[in-house]
């Protein structure tokens, strides 16, 4: 299921990776949407994080409390979407410590700390899969503005 | 086969999101023309504008599936216009415009075996099972007999009567889906509910418009498509409603555009969208028709533009060239596969190339059902009424997901902000890029 993101998503999401991560850090957020719409999102979280150049951390109470403001929301998380400093691929620690591997979560990474183009052409986005792997998919079809 | 050209775009619809692309289009029509539909309606609750709305909008948006409608209600005599129908009285005037749609399509009285049952305002129904069909001038409530306060249709202000139509229709094609998956052997897809009889409540009375006579003034119009016939629909309904709107589209009606123009009959095909647009003037709201495309030479021949502008072009680039052509304000409707989205702007933006900043790619017909381009037409007139009204719509967009309108968000509204990378290049977007310039300045 392609992803539908509501207007602004994609610029906001750039605006804020390339903000807290000051283009020297990784920096990561999260897309969510009503669970009752398949692939709709109408939302973009930034979690409480510590992050380096090469490595991010989620505050592990931060977690908590997101999934359970998700469950009284009726909201789900659908995707997340972090940068690397370099190119954009999905690392081990992205195959291993995504925050919800479950089929049909989708991992954007974007390169150069997303002080490029907002386009997504350079970006690498996979889509967890039912026994566990990570299947590379193309963003420029999967990823939508509702338009 | 015709009907396989005029239910094209719906077949492409579902296979795509609701088989991952796995039904065939020969089998999702198959089962579309397939499944029949009992609407039921009693003299009371088609008493009154609304009711008559209610019943012909659902029909409209069912038929246009392909789905068939065993129609079962009492002769009674036409309230008020209900476009594209022809006659005095309403019962004839639906099968008549039934056997004028979707080649194929079956409807009539007494039609054996039916999938669901759709049951209107507080007519009388032992089928616990029936999905009842209520609403109010600016709200509506659709769900199982069982669970749904009975409450007859009253009143003339047509928005609740149309919300209404447009959410009881994906219920008609959840039925039709389940028939399918189980005649092609093709799994739906897990992610969406598909049993009929969700419990839907949508309640727009927020956006409301006193009920006096409004005057919209001169409103243009480009592009004379899906979505502007699903607005002139929801605006010939609404009483006093006084208007002189200006349609600029040079394409003829195409056998595809069955599936979702809610103005058009099988017998109007090859006619010019201006021309049968035209046809539907009355009273006070005039339309006129000009058979031209909006391109750069739009100033010499339209001369000025209306201080209000709608497109309903599916095609991004020509949303940006009506916003270059600087009106007053404009209003943007579009769909993306199960979604409508509307969104108004004037010249200072976030405009609609902030909005929609980026063109899709490719050339493949676009899949289209006909409840999300009216949810689209709907929440494009009703963005034109409050703006008439005086009430601020500019830098808003709401998005409208039919097939989930029972979820927790059926409808969403947000602001728009303005993006560095506005094709337009409007006042708003450059002043965000000056301001990010002289961030980064040393």
């Amino acid at each position: 299921m392609a992803l539908m993101l509501v207007p602004g998503i994609i610029a906001s999401t750039f605006a804020h990776l390339r903000s807290c991560g000051q283009d020297r850090d990784e920096c990561v957020v999260y897309w969510t949407g009503p669970r009752d719409i398949p692939g709709a999102v109408y939302g973009m979280v930034q979690p409480a994080h510590q992050a380096g150049p090469d490595w991010y951390e989620i505050d592990s109470a931060w977690i908590t409390g997101f999934f359970l403001d998700l469950r009284h929301t009726g909201r789900t998380a659908r995707a997340q979407v972090h940068t690397h400093p370099a190119s954009a691929w999905h690392s081990c620690t992205d195959d291993l410590y995504s925050l919800a591997p479950s089929p049909g979560f989708y991992s954007l990474v974007l390169p150069r700390f997303a002080v490029g183009s907002r386009e997504l052409g350079d970006a690498y986005l996979a889509e967890h899969q039912a026994d566990g792997t990570w299947l590379e998919r193309h963003p420029d079809t999967e990823i939508r503005e509702i338009s | 086969m015709s009907h396989e050209h005029a239910l094209d775009r719906t077949a492409r619809l579902i296979s795509i999101d609701l088989f991952a692309g796995n039904a065939t289009a020969d089998q999702i029509i198959d089962g579309l023309l397939r499944t029949t539909i009992l609407v039921r309606a009693d003299a009371a609750n088609l008493a009154s504008p609304n009711g008559q709305t209610a019943l012909c909008a659902l029909f409209s948006q069912v038929a246009m599936m392909g789905i068939g409608i065993d129609l079962d209600i009492p002769e009674v005599p036409m309230l008020i216009p209900q476009p594209p129908l022809r006659g005095a009285l309403l019962k004839a005037a639906l099968l008549d415009y039934g056997n004028d749609l979707i080649p194929s399509l079956r409807c009539g009285t007494g039609l054996p075996h039916h999938d669901l049952s759709f049951v209107l305002g507080d007519t009388a129904t032992e089928d616990h099972h029936a999905v009842l069909v209520t609403g109010t001038d600016w709200s509506c409530a659709i769900g199982p007999a069982s669970q749904i306060p009975p409450s007859r249709w009253d009143g003339k202000w047509p928005v609740g009567a149309l919300a209404a139509a447009a959410t009881a229709a994906p219920e008609a094609l959840r039925a039709a889906t389940r028939r399918i998956a189980s005649s092609s052997g093709h799994h739906l897809s897990d992610e969406f509910h598909h049993t009929p009889g969700c419990i839907a409540r949508i309640d727009l009375s927020d956006r409301a418009v006193t009920p006096a006579p409004i005057n919209l003034g001169p409103v243009d119009i480009i592009s004379g498509g899906a979505i502007t016939y699903a607005t002139t629909y929801t605006l010939l309904r609404a009483p006093e409603l006084s208007a002189r709107i200006r349609v600029i589209d040079p394409q003829t009606l195409e056998l595809t555009n069955l599936n979702r123009y809610p103005l058009l009959r099988y017998s109007d095909l090859g006619q010019l969208k201006t021309t049968l647009l035209e046809q539907f003037s009355q009273g006070s709201l005039q339309i006129l028709g000009v058979p031209e495309t909006f391109d750069d030479s739009w100033p010499a021949s339209l001369g000025p533009l209306a201080p209000r502008v709608l497109i309903g072009a599916d095609h991004i680039p020509a949303r940006w060239q009506a916003q270059r052509a600087q009106p007053q304000w404009l209003q943007v409707s579009g769909t993306s596969h199960l979604f409508a989205i509307s969104s108004a702007h004037h010249p200072e933006g976030p405009c609609a190339g902030c909005a929609h900043p980026t063109d899709e790619p490719g050339n493949e017909p676009i899949p289209t059902i006909s409840f999300v381009t009216l949810w689209a037409g709907i929440l494009q007139a009703i963005d034109l009424l409050n703006e008439a009204s005086g009430q601020l719509t500019s830098g808003q967009y709401t998005i409208c997901n039919p097939y989930g309108l029972s979820g927790t968000r059926p409808i969403i509204s947000g602001t728009l902000a303005p993006v560095t990378y506005c094709p337009v290049q409007c006042s708003a977007s450059q002043r965000l890029s000056a301001a990010h310039a002289g961030r980064s300045q040393p």
